[in-house]
């Protein structure tokens, strides 16, 4: 799994000597992160304002239903504004977003801001949870792996972990969904097997959600720790006989994190697509079963506006990986600010 | 290519998993079909022996049902990572080929569809086309082209970067030959590797779709569909749920297992089989000549480093430092003169031993434990290359000062004080400044200097330098040499330099140490070296084929036959006997010792020759 | 027909002819107004430290770096601004520094000698005696054609690489730094088979390296460039004899020479 997320780096171009410039490399590149941010926003709202343009045939048909009468697949035209021009569409649908206008649910009738309002703090929890304990359990666990097993030592360890990963790594999220509510909810009854009402409805969801990015997680920082651990300047730190907590933590952690984050923030926007599949399993009211819902019925306003805000959520996500990776590591400010 | 994968567990696992799938996909429709469509009024039967995984609403036998979905499951994921192979690898070679501009922003427009979750990608496709399976190829599929895109714009630019590439563009290669023969035989195996990924993927991305109910529609079914209708009942009954389940997680394990075993083949560094540590074992010879030097700084007496299968890096080699003294340590690559220094700072690598009679600086036993503290303090040491053995993620003053506050028991205030004065003396300029600055805003010759400064922060009785020039250029090379020499002499301060450098070593040592696979040849005083005077044929050869700015230029520089022995097949005797000029069958046989001579000492039979001539 | 050039007379034909070359990354310049010749038949070396703009001079006369002005001419055909053909650009060959990796592990010895004799058909049997030839023009063994690079020395390799550029019989051979990467023992092996090469086939050579002592074992003519600028050119003896430029003498100050330290700090 861990060679999917190949590594971003960009090719070494014909570079000019750098420039030494004074001054924090901050504002270049927040404001060189923000243009990016701008413009994913707008491929954003073009795509999603594409979804009911794209559909084959007749949009207002397909959305108004295969039984539905003429009249009503005009009124639904009309109602859309799919009888005007595309431009203007696009621009009663840009305009609409501005004003943080939506659309409404044409099935309920609610505006769409309202159900994504009322849906977001539950996705949000579990996807701001499991993302919290992916990380936490994850890095210690494969810096700890990759410590014990340095230079050879510990081969037993080293293939139990690895093969243990490779195994619950590879179980898909909706199956392991699937099997923890037959264990832990109908067998052993310990935890509801759906709903989000209480604290203890959130641990198998959790656990679903985060057992296999912690598997490759855990791999990605095991290999990036063994990489930092045979740099020269931990062997410099280890000429300074530091205690083992100051020698990995302080010298080690900070470079592991920079290569492991590169690679790891896409394993933590898949939580979000993992969080829609989880929530569907758990019966869980987010914006995963929101759409899907949304789906089966045709609803097109939901539609658009539940995947526009899980990409801005994917982005928002990325951008915050971009400004730690910044905060532990100055040199990468520098380069990623130019070609935003 | 193929021959050079290794065959891993793993790899042979995964390969006979995925076969299993094949040919279950292949006959299952045949065998099954039946069972599996026809409707009969057993409905929602538990699992028994007739119906492994039980019956459905519709009474069908959901076993059959399972193995019959084999074939489209398999199907869809070929299909699916056809189109993610064919598009990403396809539009990556696009914006590579596409010049700068192009890739630039191609690069971004990847990273920007990278992170965009595919299932939600998939869900918005599905708005659009309507669920079923063409919308899951073609979903699935899409959203995985951006990490083949990446892949390929990556490994080409990294391929593309190597000077085989370009020397073929200067020999008028055409391009179809060049992507042919030089690019594509060069990255196809991390492709292959990606493309065992994708699969993997695309069968939990596709399976997942269908699962939600929004893939695979009826009456066509997958292994997510069957998983989808098992859900429904699993209060009364697990295995319809529990069946598709075992099916799916068999299948993505084999997939990936041929990823990792795949990627372990393709990459020589991975699953490399080492052993940790080689066993100590005795010392057999008599302790060497100049072990019991009584006012030695540093002593190493057969000072071994060994390799977890046995072999000998370095074997067996003694010298002794005195106080004040530069000694230089010098010879070509594989020599073992870094291995040595390392051994008398400790800080060989992971997976090396030194065993040795006598290892120690000052009253500090290396062969022992000896105290963090002092260890760090008392050994100060200078790295070869500047720009890595800075941690680029902190400050420098954070670095410089780390020995004194941590084992000096210095504050934070005062270690940065001295800190700037050890900087300015070794002549930073902006210490201060310096303090507060990244490794990587310095020049090359200024982080040697810092380096230099920290390491003699602690007053150290021994300073080790490890080819602390060769990264640096000739007049930054003279000014660092510069600064050592003077730290000797201001601070009396006893360094080893190690070099590859004949012209270095000569420049600031006072006594040489040669080595040469991985033993010593010769020690001589520095004089006997810048006069050309070495017993040893081989530090002979080594001067004779260094060029100088006054050796004659009328005739060539004499270069020395053969190559260095590999330290797992050093011969017998004499490791230079094979490309020595004066080698006699003595020297094949028998290994010389290091004997003491007027000036310093050698390891060479031809010595006693012409002694043997005049008794 | 360049043939009949070459044999005009040593020393008389200009072969590379760079008139106030200049490049440009950016804002910043990296060669300000360069202008050299190298005649047939002599070796010019090109010194400088790291920054100084060699590397990006021999780019630029191998057509891999645009120039922003200046020209440069090889054998009086004005290549600054046209496209190269395949026949103009064999004319100047380079040996790359690293000899790991300017042989492609993929392809054999002799494919790979094989694809500089004929680069679009490349057949080694079809040249299978001129491969051997020039393998034994390397001091190496004819029937090394049929390995892969791995199973070789880097000093090996490096002769490999000279014996490809040989194969094209080009005018002009740049060498880029190319013993840095090696042993002082490998270095004199290489340099010897340049040397041998060299007054054999009268070749005409651009030798690059940060090395003083080397450049003096190898070149008939020095140039010295620092921060971009061509700060002295002279014949061989006059140059290491007496420098003008103090730039020169503080590199030549700086070389260890196999005597103490003479500038200290």
């Amino acid at each position: 799994m861990e060679t999917l997320i190949a590594s971003p780096e960009a090719p070494p171009g014909p570079k000019a000597a750098a420039p030494k410039t004074a001054g924090s490399p901050w504002p270049r590149f927040l404001l060189g992160r923000l243009a990016g941010f701008a413009g994913v926003l707008v491929m954003l709202v073009v795509g999603t304002f594409l979804i009911v343009q794209l559909i084959p045939g007749d949009p207002a048909q397909v959305m108004a239903g295969p039984d539905a009468s003429q009249a009503q697949v005009e009124q639904i035209r009309h109602e859309q504004g799919l009888d005007k021009p595309l431009l203007a569409q696009f621009g009663d649908y840009a305009t609409g977003l501005l004003q943080g206008d939506l659309g409404s649910s044409y099935t309920s009738g609610i505006p769409v801001s309202e159900v994504i309002a009322n849906r977001l703090p539950f996705t949000a929890q579990i996807a701001f949870l499991a993302v919290a304990i992916a990380l936490v359990v994850s890095i210690p666990l494969g810096m700890a792996i990759a410590v014990a097993c340095r230079g050879g030592r510990r081969r037993t360890l080293d293939t139990a972990f690895t093969s243990v990963t490779a195994v619950l790594g590879s179980i898909p999220e909706f199956v392991l969904a699937t099997l923890l509510i037959m264990f832990f909810a109908i067998k052993l009854n310990m935890f509801p097997p759906s709903g989000a009402a209480t604290l203890d409805s959130m641990v198998l969801p959790i656990l679903a959600l985060t057992i296999a990015p912690i598997c490759t997680l855990a791999r990605v920082v095991r290999r990036e720790t063994a990489t930092v651990l045979a740099m020269d300047y931990m062997r410099t730190a280890k000429g300074r006989r530091l205690k083992a907590l100051r020698l990995y933590g302080r010298h080690a952690l900070p470079n592991l994190m920079t290569s492991t984050l590169t690679l790891g923030g896409l394993v933590l926007t898949g939580l979000l697509g993992g969080a829609v599949i989880v929530e569907f399993v758990f019966q869980w009211p987010g914006l995963g079963t929101g759409v899907l819902d949304a789906l089966v019925k045709r609803d097109y306003p939901v539609i658009q506006g539940v995947v526009l805000l899980l990409g801005i959520l994917a982005t928002l996500l990325n951008l915050l990986v971009d400004v730690v990776l910044g905060l532990l590591d100055p040199r990468s400010l520098r380069g990623k600010a130019g070609d935003a | 290519m193929m021959q050079k994968l290794r065959r891993s567990p793993a790899l042979m696992l995964g390969l006979a998993g995925l076969a299993f799938f094949v040919v279950l996909g292949i006959v299952a429709p045949f065998i099954w079909t039946d069972r599996a469509e026809t409707l009969t009024d057993q409905t929602h039967l538990a699992a028994s022996a007739e119906h492994w995984f039980g019956t459905d609403a519709l009474g069908r036998d959901i076993f059959a049902r399972t193995m019959v979905a084999t074939r489209l499951t398999l199907l869809m994921c070929l299909a699916t990572t056809a189109i993610a192979a064919v598009g990403g690898i396809g539009f990556g070679a696009a914006i590579w080929v596409g010049g700068p501009r192009v890739r630039a922003l191609g690069q971004r427009v990847i990273d920007v569809l990278i992170s965009y979750p595919s299932v939600i990608f998939a869900l918005a496709m599905v708005a659009i086309l309507g669920p079923g399976v063409g919308t899951s190829i073609v979903a699935i599929g899409l959203a995985t082209c951006p990490a083949f895109a990446r892949l390929t714009t990556n490994l080409a630019a990294s391929i593309a970067g190597r000077d085989f590439v370009s020397t073929a563009r200067l020999l008028g290669v055409p391009p179809s030959r060049l992507l042919r023969r030089h690019i594509l035989p060069n990255i196809a195996e991390p492709l292959l590797v990606l493309l065992s990924v994708a699969f993997t993927v695309s069968l939990k991305a596709l399976s997942g779709l269908s699962f939600l109910g929004v893939g695979v529609q009826a009456p066509d079914y997958d292994w997510g569909a069957v998983l989808h209708k098992g859900l429904e009942g699993i209060y009364l009954n697990p295995w319809p749920a529990l069946g598709p389940s075992l099916v799916i997680i068999l299948a993505g394990l084999s997939g990936g297992l041929i990823g990792d075993g795949l990627a372990a083949a393709v990459n020589p560094a991975a699953g490399r089989k080492r052993g940790y540590r080689a066993k100590v074992e005795a010392l057999t010879s008599v302790p060497a000549y100049d072990a019991h030097d009584e006012d030695a700084l540093a002593v190493a007496d057969r000072l071994s480093v060994v390799l977890p299968d046995g072999t000998r890096l370095v074997d067996e080699v003694s010298f002794a430092i005195k106080p004040s003294e530069v000694l230089g340590l010098v010879g070509e690559s594989g020599s073992g003169k870094s291995l040595t220094a390392m051994a008398l700072a400790k800080l060989l690598p992971d997976d090396l031993t030194a065993v040795a009679g006598t290892l120690k600086v000052g009253d500090l036993d290396l062969n022992g434990r000896p105290p963090a503290g002092r260890l760090a303090t008392e050994i100060g040491i200078v790295y070869q290359d500047p720009s890595a053995s800075f941690n680029p993620t902190l400050k420098l003053g954070g670095q410089l000062t780390e020995t004194l506050r941590k084992h000096g028991g210095a504050s934070r205030a005062a270690a940065a004080e001295q800190a700037v004065g050890q900087l300015a003396a070794a002549r930073v300029t902006l210490p201060e400044q310096r303090l507060k600055q990244y490794p990587y805003e310095l020049s090359g010759g200024m982080r040697q200097r810092a380096m230099i400064a920290s390491a003699l922060l602690t007053s150290p009785k021994l300073l080790i330098a490890d080819e602390p020039t060769t990264a640096l250029d000739v007049t930054v090379q003279a000014e660092v040499l510069g600064l050592l020499r003077e730290a000797n002499e201001r601070d009396g301060t006893a360094i080893l330099l190690i070099s590859h450098d004949v012209g270095v070593i000569s420049a600031i040592c006072d006594r040489v140490v040669v080595m040469y696979a991985g033993r010593i040849v010769e020690t001589l005083p520095i004089e006997r070296l810048r006069a050309g005077e070495a017993e040893h044929p081989y530090t002979h050869a080594l001067l004779a084929a260094t060029p100088t700015l006054h050796s004659p230029v009328d005739e060539p520089l004499s270069s020395i036959p053969g190559r260095p022995p590999h330290p797992a097949g050093r011969p017998a005797g004499c490791a230079f006997a094979s490309r020595c000029p004066l080698a006699r069958q003595q020297c094949h046989d028998e290994l010389p010792v290091l004997t003491v001579t007027d000036t310093g000492a050698t390891a060479c039979h031809a010595l006693h020759w012409d002694k043997e001539v005049l008794a | 027909m360049t043939d009949a050039i070459q044999k005009a007379g040593a020393g008389t034909t200009t072969v590379l002819e760079v008139q106030d070359l200049d490049v440009a990354f950016g804002k910043h310049h990296v060669l300000k107004e360069v202008s050299l010749t190298v005649p047939q038949g002599r070796t010019l070396g090109l010194v400088g430290e790291s920054g100084s703009g060699k590397s990006t001079l021999a780019k630029a006369i191998v057509g891999l770096v645009k120039p922003a002005g200046g020209r440069i001419l090889l054998d009086g055909v004005d290549l600054t601004h046209t496209k190269r053909t395949v026949a103009v650009r064999r004319r100047v060959q380079m040996i790359p520094q690293d000899p790991y990796s300017s042989l492609n592990p993929r392809m054999t010895i002799g494919e790979t000698l094989a694809e500089a004799l004929d680069p679009r058909r490349a057949s080694v049997k079809a040249h299978r005696t001129e491969i051997e030839a020039l393998l034994n023009r390397v001091a190496l063994d004819g029937e090394v054609a049929a390995r892969h690079p791995q199973e070789f020395s880097g000093g090996q390799r490096q002769r490999i690489a000279v014996a490809r550029a040989l194969a094209v019989r080009p005018a002009l051979i740049i060498a880029d730094e190319v013993t840095s990467a090696l042993d002082t023992s490998v270095q004199a092996e290489v340099l010897g088979v340049l040397r041998e090469l060299r007054r054999e086939l009268d070749l005409t050579m651009l030798f690059i390296s940060h090395d003083l002592a080397v450049v003096r074992h190898v070149c008939d003519e020095v140039a010295v460039l620092k921060d971009g600028e061509l700060v002295e050119l002279a014949a061989r003896d006059a140059l290491f004899g007496e420098p003008r430029h103090p730039y020169t003498r503080l590199l030549l100050d700086s070389v260890p020479d196999g005597g103490p330290l003479r500038t200290a700090g």
